[in-house]
């Protein structure tokens, strides 16, 4: 290459292209712009990418000065693409040849805290599973003996903090792919976990004698399903450790679900997805089976429940995983509870006993990919199950993230209400007045490990424990 | 607006093409150019088209009073006005905020101003179309519009190359073949359109997982967790985030240049070349012969001679040098680590000047040939360091790691990890950064004697392959959100 002239001859030897030779060129370039201006065709939602697509700015004058208004125009034409899917598909399928490895890390790796090691064990005493009967009083009885308390005013909602609608935001670190399955990377955040822990600990101090109050800590697959030594050798912080220290932290009076043995005894099973990070309805029995111990009833098994299945399930990490092609194509598998059980959905704002809501079915046949929404129809303020077989007035509140939504239907078999806060979006009543106002037994909190241990999940945590 | 863009690939070009094909006369093309030019600078700064406008019709007033002065002192009256224009807007522009750092906290103005875009290229070009009418080599032009269609151009307007009025003027205002190189054209654009997308994007993306995002690293309020992560960083992966950079930034840049220079093929204008494979250098001086050669050329032909160049003496020789190279740091971003990686490659030029040349003279030419390569591409690699790091600190630690010595491991599972799953593409960059590929194409057409080897060869080259090119670049861009443009400093 000459760079002091341009070389307008070509070199000896060369024959100089015709221009019709680059028809072919015009031909594809005419095709996908028609293709792209047809605009029906520009899809509005990634179901893959959980997220709705950019859309076409609205128009003002100091957006088209700053240049905003171009760039956001340039934006939804590039997002809404007609035939993404298959372009990424096609994208990711030319990514996979720049190496070779069974081992795969998407995005960027942060260190995390350090672990503090678990204080000793007290000497008191830690809980016990008690039974209904033992320990609180039965509502009626507690009616019977106190007198009526003075009405609560109406409460008014009352966050006005950050609103956590995606999950990712708070995934910790990034994602690993091993083999034919991907995994967060998991990390530690002490400040957090302090906020978090000891707002469970204030809950349970404050509904001593009135609740009982229980922690899930919800791990990630990768603590379950890597062995140690890989997950140290790798900078992933080790759960369990976090689930230890945590155990430290908290009151005596918070009954702690122990998740990580509780599950590792099943991890050749199938109770986290391969492409998504939550655990399955599988994993999340498991769990409840453990509750079932400390709260002191016994389980009602699977058998009970009526199995449904939903394919293919493309999830939160099947997304992320450039090669995702490798991963095993996920399936939920649903259970709907025995008996007279029925599901409300509210949208968590005013919300009364007498207004529950619509009901929605069980468990929903979802028509997209993300197949998890079939638990409580996703990610919903306020969900309410009534079992019309238990008539004791019973009644339980779960705060929980999207972790919770499959673990909550196994409480059906055992309070006439259950009620379901996802904490994200119900902004209505603080923790005391839901459960003065509902009458609530047992208070349970279901979160998973990265919205526990990040700043938005566990200071609105914090601030719901009033 | 960028070349590598959705937008761009399947709304700007065709209809600029299209427009453009429907223009019957030489004046028409001209004025479909210009306005499809403005609408291209315009999209992402619509207030600083106005700027664009202004210091073209400042130049295109500046030569015409020049041309029209038979006095030498008034035509370097007008000359020094329109240096003073030139350079004390983009002073204002992309200077301010560094020279008022000196003194303390820039003003709340300055730290608000914006870049405009392109504002380096554009000015650049206009001086050497003043300074080539002052010299004589150029008639001023009588049209302002003209002017402004040279300096706007959206071929080269935001990312280069710099091309010279006189090399262009004849095919822009004058004559013009449209459609004779229309195949090379677009053969060249695709490649280009490919070499960005799918090799550079990648490279960016690795380079910024080991080494920290440019914005992160540039937030001087993480400076203490920076320097925590890069001095914990393995060194395998330090190396892995300097050469995945050092590719990055040759095959994004020369990826800009052969669009440019694709688009104007495809209309008949040709620009002169801007890179050429300069990782085969083998000494600091040919690698910028090889680098940013139209950058390279505007310091040479409007700096360094006119200073005097090499023939006044060793010391005045290394004096000129010492501007340009300064010149040439400053020149790619307003701070003040570019000052310093310009003056380290004055270090090296220099040495090659004084020394390093006869040294290497005695070795065997094998071994010469090795260690000078070698040499050259440690010289690069470590230059890509003070490149990237505004802060000298975080550049310090880099280089300090890349040697182990931060304390840190010389290799760990992230590192590893990303070396595998990223080989082939290094790989594949490094060969494409050598002539390899453009000697087996022009091998291949030497060996296509019979008419159907030259059918199927011009098939393959100009047809299936750019249209193949431009699918899978497309592929590339949808739904893929990191799509850096690096001249936005510039």
């Amino acid at each position: 290459m000459d760079s002091n002239r341009k070389s307008k001859k070509p070199a000896p030897g060369r024959s100089k292209p015709s221009p019709g030779a680059g028809a072919i060129f015009f031909i594809v370039l005419a095709a996908v712009t028609v293709l792209a201006w047809i605009l029906p065709l520009r899809p509005t939602v990634s179901e893959k990418e959980k997220r709705n697509l950019e859309r076409f700015p609205d128009f003002s004058v100091s957006s088209l000065l700053s240049g905003d208004y171009f760039e956001q125009i340039g934006l939804w034409f590039s997002d809404t693409f007609p035939g993404r899917d298959i372009w990424i598909q096609l994208s990711q399928g030319i990514e996979s040849l720049h190496g070779r490895s069974s081992v795969m890390i998407y995005g960027t790796m942060d260190a995390g805290d350090a672990i503090p090691v678990a204080a000793e064990p007290e000497v008191t005493p830690g809980p016990t599973a008690r039974t209904e009967s033992a320990s609180l009083p039965k509502p009626a009885e507690e009616a019977a003996a106190t007198p009526e308390p003075a009405p609560t005013p109406e409460p008014t909602p009352f966050w006005g903090g950050k609103v956590i609608e995606d999950e990712e935001l708070i995934t910790l670190g990034a994602v690993i792919q091993v083999g034919d399955s991907a995994y967060a990377y998991t990390g530690f955040s002490k400040t957090y976990s302090d906020i978090y822990a000891d707002a469970i600990s204030r809950a349970a101090e404050m509904l001593d004698g009135r609740c009982r109050v229980f922690n899930v800590f919800v791990l990630h697959s990768t603590t379950l399903m890597l062995p140690r030594e890989y997950r140290e050798s790798i900078g992933c912080a080790c759960e369990e450790d976090i689930l230890e220290y945590l155990e430290s932290r908290l009151s005596d009076k918070v009954y702690n679900i122990d998740t990580f043995h509780a599950l590792l005894p099943h991890n050749n099973e199938y109770i986290f997805f391969h492409g998504d990070h939550h655990w399955t309805a599988l994993g999340a029995w498991y769990a409840y089976e453990d509750w079932c111990r400390l709260a002191g009833v016994e389980p009602v098994g699977l058998d009970k429940y009526t199995e449904s299945i939903q394919e293919p399930f493309y999830g939160s990490l099947y997304y992320k995983a450039n090669q995702a092609k490798k991963l095993t194509v996920d399936k939920v598998y649903a259970y709907t509870p025995p008996g007279d059980v029925h599901l409300y959905i509210h949208n968590g704002e005013k919300d009364t006993r007498e207004k529950r809501g619509y009901e929605q079915t069980l468990i929903t046949e979802i028509r997209g990919t993300d197949k998890y929404l079939c638990f409580l129809t996703g990610d919903l303020p306020m969900c309410t199950f009534v079992n019309n077989d238990i008539t004791d007035g019973s009644a339980c509140l779960i705060l929980k993230n999207s972790a919770g939504n499959p673990f909550c239907y196994y409480f059906t078999q055992h309070y006439q209400y259950v009620y379901v806060l996802d904490y994200r979006k119900y902004f209505f009543r603080s923790m005391t007045d839901f459960v003065d106002y509902y009458d609530v037994d047992d208070v349970i909190f279901c979160f998973s490990a990265g919205q526990a241990q990040s700043a938005a999940g566990s200071g609105r945590i914090d601030y719901f424990v009033r | 607006m960028v070349f590598s863009s959705l937008f761009f690939l399947y709304a700007f070009l065709p209809a600029s093409l299209i427009a453009y094909a429907l223009c019957r006369t030489l004046q028409a093309k001209n004025i479909s150019l210009l306005v499809f030019s403005l609408i291209f600078y315009a999209w992402g700064e619509p207030k600083y088209v106005l700027l664009l406008m202004g210091m073209a019709l400042f130049d295109w007033f500046f030569a015409l009073r020049i041309d029209a002065s038979d006095k030498t002192a008034a035509r370097k009256l007008w000359l020094a006005l329109a240096v003073i224009t030139d350079l004390g807007l983009i002073g204002f522009f992309k200077y301010s905020g560094m020279v008022c750092s000196l003194f303390g906290p820039p003003p709340a103005f300055v730290e608000n101003l914006a870049l405009p875009i392109g504002i380096s290229f554009y000015t650049f070009q206009l001086l050497t179309y003043v300074v080539d009418v002052y010299r004589g080599e150029a008639r001023a032009q009588r049209r302002y519009w003209h002017v402004l269609l040279y300096a706007a151009l959206f071929h080269q307007c935001i990312a280069g190359p710099i091309v010279r009025y006189q090399s262009i003027a004849a095919e822009l205002f004058e004559q013009r073949r449209t459609g004779e190189d229309l195949s090379e054209g677009v053969l060249r654009f695709t490649l280009g359109l490919t070499k960005k997308v799918l090799l550079a994007n990648p490279c960016g993306a690795l380079a910024d997982q080991m080494l920290l995002t440019e914005a992160t690293a540039g937030d001087a309020a993480r400076l203490a967790e920076n320097l925590r992560h890069l001095s914990g960083q393995s060194a395998l992966g330090l190396w892995l985030g300097v050469l995945a950079f050092a590719l990055q930034i040759y095959l994004d840049f020369s990826a800009y240049s052969d669009m440019a220079i694709g688009m104007g093929k495809m209309l008949g204008l040709h620009y002169k070349e801007n890179f050429d494979h300069p990782y085969i250098s083998r000494s600091a001086t040919e690698f910028w012969r090889r680098w940013h050669i139209s950058l390279g050329s505007f310091f040479r032909d409007y700096v360094y001679i006119p200073l005097g160049g090499s023939r006044r003496g060793t010391a005045r020789t290394l004096l000129n040098l010492l501007i340009v190279w300064a010149l040439t740091g400053l020149w790619h971003g307003a701070s003040w680590n570019f000052v310093l990686w310009g003056l380290y490659w004055f270090v090296f030029a220099a040495a090659e000047r004084l020394f390093l040349r006869r040294l290497a003279g005695r070795l065997p030419n094998f071994l010469r040939a090795v260690l000078s390569h070698a040499y050259l591409l440690f010289v690069a690699l470590m230059g890509w360091v003070l490149f990237r790091f505004t802060d000298i600190k975080l550049a310090g630690t880099v280089i300090r790691g890349l040697f182990g010595a931060n304390g840190n491991p010389l290799a760990d599972f992230q590192s590893v990890v990303e070396g595998k799953s990223n080989m082939f593409l290094l790989a594949f960059c490094i060969v494409a950064s050598t002539p390899v590929f453009r000697k087996l194409r022009l091998w291949w057409a030497e060996k296509a004697s019979s008419d159907a080897g030259k059918s199927l060869y011009q098939a393959v080259v100009y047809g299936i392959l750019p249209a193949a090119m431009l699918l899978v670049s497309t592929a590339g861009l949808v739904g893929n959100s990191y799509n850096p443009f690096l001249y936005f400093k510039f």
